[in-house]
């Protein structure tokens, strides 16, 4: 008979299957990240405040993994494991990059691991994000708006895109906690016209299944939601929500002239946007060709791709390469520095694990019969963290043209560090209530 | 140990926690694999039946792991005095299936016999809880 | 059960996505090292040379020439004595090198030794700096500085070298640069018609001129010429056809004189009756043994240009005959390889090879390992030939800068050359030990026309320096 990866499930409890390897798993992480900070602090002696970095990480990974544990038996045992290892992964290369960086980006695990936590714990995180779904979605429009009107930059750059919003030193970025609203509302709405969509699908004439009357309400949020990030030059975020919301209209309707849509509209904004958007030129053009001018605009693409190059199969080992070379390595360029430093083998490991919380957030998807916004949310968040890191991973390696994205949990950024905990958190909770 | 010896076993150990880490995800995967895949085929074939002595018509599928006991969410709902709530539970490991007492206030029989700790089942065995009585029949496996 | 079948899709389409970003990192990771780590724009092509600590380049006395500077994990290179940049030459990350960096390079960048496993691992994990030796030059600080104010600001080359060794004691070439602020001063410096980064001592090419005067005297000394024969009409110019003409450097004291006299006024016409009364038809000891049509280089240095005469204006063959006999036709000549010629006559006829390495010392070495010169002189003239010519050099010295002769023998000559436009002022001189423990050459060359007594006063605190040399 054929056997389907996505129906298993966690081995039910009571029977003799163990769950060290959570613990295992924990602390292979745990070994990982230390035998990086020990190897840094042996390369930079007289810095012992990078081990405050290491530290808090810990207590954080210590402190959610028995939380969850007495709390949360049942929860999916993979997810966390692999989002600890990434998110120790990403502090120590930002402490190898940019120190300067470091600290900061440590002390915003802690609130990152408390929403996760809470979002885990708390089964009242996704009744709120269902029942106040227009309330949360008008005040992060409101946000997104406020932004615009006083929006800052914390690099200090007068051309740099303002898409944060800055209050007593702490920086927060609008258009994450957007993605994570954003997918709340698709997902109770559409779960509540699914059958209605399916029902008309292949009955009625063409079409009819996603008439206005049924998406009215979600394309007008939709579409807001793309003119102010649009407004804003934040493109990347604007195309990942795009892509996302299509993604999903396609699993909710179960349409497959959805997708043939969503790729022709991105071609053709991709077109627009090329003669609308300076930027949006910049990048294609880059991307077409970045050897024509590899030492102007360019650079930053070819550094990465020589970052490759340079790490080869195993690496120049932590501290030894020179990604330096790539600007602004420590956030939309991470993972070509990783690549020098751990090698190729590191890279397989890195998207190894984006690829266990695609396999495992679709599968929780899947667990989750019966309850059409549970199945929805848990698509929809894990659609918009392996988009986000397909994005740029992609864009790293000149696939695609470059969208300006962190990579989850390991880029430098606050805001979305902490947006996507909580969306590991909400994950953790639709894998366990199942039951 | 001089620095650069130390630099090279933490970069060892680095990279043996990475390829640890893969490794124990791949094996975790595969175990689980394997055993949803037994847990489909048993879901679709039970390994037998529980027959209640006094009651012919009542037949149970035998799907282990299954608790028997008065309260309404067991598999196998004993409605008698002397039951609690969760009496009892069959599971299976190592091959065998187990017969368990949950701690009842009366106690579990085997053949007669009230069980102490786990007591492995084999065909034709006769579970007493209460005046209940369940014979197992297991079914014949090629 | 609902939206099982898209979801299946969506997480198949994902799966394939991550092992498509990992195809396209193995393919770069793979594939760039032959083409991406290659290219001239890799940075870490230039970190690895920046990591590299260059040798220290010091002069015979242990005064400093070159040093590199630590600066942030990298070193760079700093040039301490202005007089002889253009002996030392520079070092760039950006344009390359050259002059002794160049010709040295191996020994100054060294080469990281790995004997152990600790090696092997210290170079890999904590990379220290690539440590090169130290090298010890022939020159001598003071008679580079010496000779560097005699040049002033003119175009030219000079060189001084130990005839007995061959070791070069000063190695000048002017216009030149600060290899200080190369980087910075690299597009004027490379658009500069005085073509800064030419050497003139070691590369440039030039019309023999006056020096046949010298091997002339030399062949006649040889063959046994009466040199108190007078020659008539001896301050008259030679016409060369073609327009050119050769006249007296100085004014002639009359118009008979020996070959001596004419030797000392620079006339070239007693030489141009010598030739025709004895040597017409042949020039082979001026090919042949002076080999002036194998350029000379020095071990390692840049290589002169093939020493081909420029097109000769339209003159027949006698006249072309004539011309090569007095130094103006095909013969051509860079000053290192005159700079032989001159060595030979100041030692005793023969000319050891040029060389300007005395010693290298290999990093945590404490002691120098000296250089040893390469052995084997090339005969030029027979002892008392040499001596002869001494002796007409000194007499030529005297004459010209009114002075006896010190404790050592002093010699020089001075002569112009002259192809097309440019213009030579030459000056060959020797300084020579009574007792013949030391002989040492001089060559001062100005492309300008100079007058012979600024020339001389100009040139006399060389000829001080050297004889304030140490033992």
């Amino acid at each position: 008979m054929r056997v389907d990866l996505t129906q298993s499930t966690a081995p039910p409890s009571g029977l003799h299957s163990g769950k060290g390897f959570r613990w295992a798993l924990l602390a292979l992480a745990c070994g990982f990240v230390l035998a990086g900070y020990t190897t840094l602090a042996l390369l930079r002696p007289g810095d012992p405040a990078l081990w405050s970095g290491f530290c808090l990480w810990l207590l954080c990974a210590a402190g959610g993994a028995f939380l969850l544990e007495l709390k949360l038996p049942a929860r999916d045992p993979y997810l966390y494991p692999a989002v600890m290892l990434l998110s120790g992964w990403g502090l120590l290369a930002i402490e190898r990059l940019a120190p300067a960086f470091a600290e900061r980006q440590a002390i915003w695990l802690v609130p990152a691991m408390a929403s996760m936590l809470l979002a885990a714990i708390f089964p009242q995180a996704l009744r709120w994000l269902r029942g106040y779904r227009y309330v949360l979605l008008t005040l992060a429009l409101a946000l997104l708006l406020a932004t615009i009107a006083v929006g800052t930059n914390p690099s200090g750059f007068e051309a740099a895109p303002r898409l944060w919003l800055g209050l007593g030193g702490i920086y927060f970025q609008p258009a994450e906690a957007m993605k994570v609203i954003l997918v709340a509302f698709f997902a109770s709405y559409l779960a509540e016209q699914s059958a209605t969509m399916r029902a008309l699908l292949g009955k009625a004439r063409a079409g009819m299944n996603l008439s206005p009357r049924l998406l009215g309400p979600i394309l007008l949020m939709w579409l807001l939601a793309l003119l102010i990030l649009l407004w804003q030059r934040d493109l990347g975020t604007a195309m990942l929500i795009f892509i996302v919301f299509m993604l999903l209209l396609y699993v909710a309707s179960g349409d497959w002239r959805i997708i043939a849509a969503a790729v022709m509209l991105v071609l053709l904004a991709a077109f627009a946007a090329y003669f609308l958007f300076d930027l949006v030129q910049l990048r294609v053009d880059i991307w077409v060709d970045p050897w024509a001018d590899a030492d102007g605009r360019a650079y930053q693409i070819v550094q990465s791709l020589m970052a490759f190059a340079a790490g080869g199969i195993f690496g120049s080992g932590l501290g030894m390469g020179a990604p330096g070379y790539i600007p602004v390595a420590h956030s939309d360029f991470i993972f070509a520095a990783i690549a020098e430093e751990w090698g190729l083998l590191g890279i397989i490991t890195l998207v190894s694990c984006y690829g266990l919380l695609a396999w495992r957030g679709f599968a929780i998807a899947l667990q989750r019969a019966g309850s059409a916004f549970g199945q929805l949310l848990a698509v929809g968040l894990t659609l918009m963290l392996v988009a986000q890191a397909l994005m740029i991973m992609a864009g790293v390696l000149k696939l695609l043209p470059l969208t300006g994205l962190t990579l989850p949990f390991i880029s430098y950024g606050g805001s979305s560090l902490l947006v996507s905990f909580f969306m590991v958190g909400i994950l953790l909770r639709l894998s366990a209530s199942e039951r | 140990m001089s620095i650069e010896v130390a630099i090279f076993l933490l970069r060892l150990l680095a990279g043996i926690s990475l390829v640890a880490f893969l490794l124990t995800l791949f094996a975790v995967i595969m175990r689980q694999m394997r055993q949803s895949e037994a847990l489909l085929k048993l879901s679709a074939e039970p390994q037998g039946y529980l027959l209640r002595e006094d009651e012919p018509a009542e037949r149970h599928a035998l799907r282990p792991p299954l608790t028997l006991g008065r309260a309404g969410s067991n598999s196998i709902v004993v409605d008698d005095a002397f039951a609690s709530a969760l009496h009892a539970q069959i599971s299976e490991s190592e091959g065998k299936l187990w017969l368990e007492d949950c701690q009842s206030r009366n106690g579990t029989r085997l053949n007669g016999e009230p069980i102490g700790g786990r007591t492995i089942l084999a065909d034709g065995d006769i579970i007493g809880i209460g005046k209940w009585r369940y014979r197992l029949a297991l079914s014949t496996r090629e | 059960m609902p939206f099982a079948r898209e979801i299946r899709r969506l997480l198949a389409a994902s799966l394939a996505a991550f092992a498509l970003i990992g195809i396209a990192a193995a393919y770069w990771a793979v594939s760039g090292a032959s083409t991406l780590l290659l290219r001239e724009d890799n940075p870490r092509v230039v970190e690895a040379q920046r990591r590299i600590e260059r040798g220290r380049i010091f002069d015979r006395n242990g005064i400093l020439l070159a040093d590199s500077v630590a600066a942030d994990g990298a070193f760079t290179r700093n040039y301490a004595h202005p007089a002889s940049y253009s002996a030392v030459g520079y070092f760039s990350l950006r344009y390359g090198s050259s002059g002794t960096e160049a010709a040295f390079d191996a020994a100054l960048s060294g080469e990281r030794e790995i004997a152990t496993i600790s090696d092997y691992l210290r170079a890999h994990t904590l990379r220290p700096p690539q440590v090169g030796a130290d090298i010890r030059l022939s020159l001598d600080a003071a008679v580079q500085e010496a000779l560097v104010a005699a040049m002033g600001a003119l175009p030219g080359a000079g060189l001084v070298m130990d005839a007995t060794s061959g070791a070069l004691l000063a190695l000048a070439s002017q216009p030149t640069f600060n290899p200080n602020t190369l980087d910075e001063d690299w597009a004027r410096l490379a658009a500069d018609a005085g073509e800064p980064f030419f050497h003139r001592a070691l590369q440039g090419n030039y019309q023999l001129g006056g020096a046949a005067y010298l091997l002339l005297l030399a062949q006649a000394i040889d063959s046994g010429f009466d040199l108190s024969q007078q020659f008539a009409g001896a301050s008259a110019a030679v016409d060369l056809g073609g327009g050119t003409t050769v006249a007296c450097i100085q004014e002639a004291p009359s118009d008979q004189l020996t070959l001596p006299q004419a030797f000392i006024a620079g006339c070239p016409a007693p030489f141009l009756l010598y030739w025709q009364q004895n040597l017409a038809g042949t020039q082979a000891h001026i090919k042949a043994e002076f080999d002036f049509e194998q350029p000379l280089s020095l071990a390692g240095f840049p290589a002169p240009e093939a020493l081909a005469a420029p097109a000769s204006d339209a003159v027949d063959a006698g006249q072309l005959a004539l011309r090569n006999a007095l130094g103006q036709g095909a013969l051509r000549t860079t000053p290192l390889q005159l700079m032989t010629v001159l060595s030979a006559i100041a030692a005793d006829g023969s000319a050891a090879a040029p060389n300007i390495l005395a010693a290298q010392r290999p990093p945590a070495a404490e002691s120098w390992l000296a250089h040893a010169p390469p052995t084997g002189r090339a005969r030029m003239f027979s002892p008392a030939v040499a001596e002869a010519l001494r002796h007409q050099l000194s007499a030529s010295w005297s004459a010209l800068s009114g002075r006896a002769a010190p404790e050592a023998a002093i010699g020089a000559t001075l002569y112009r050359s002259q192809a097309g436009d440019a213009l030579q002022t030459w000056l060959l001189g020797f300084i020579r030990w009574h007792d013949g423990s030391r002989a040492i050459a001089f060559l001062l060359l100005q492309e300008a026309r100079v007058g012979a007594a600024a020339l001389i006063t100009q040139s006399q605190p060389v000829f001080d320096a050297l004889l304030a040399l140490p033992g």
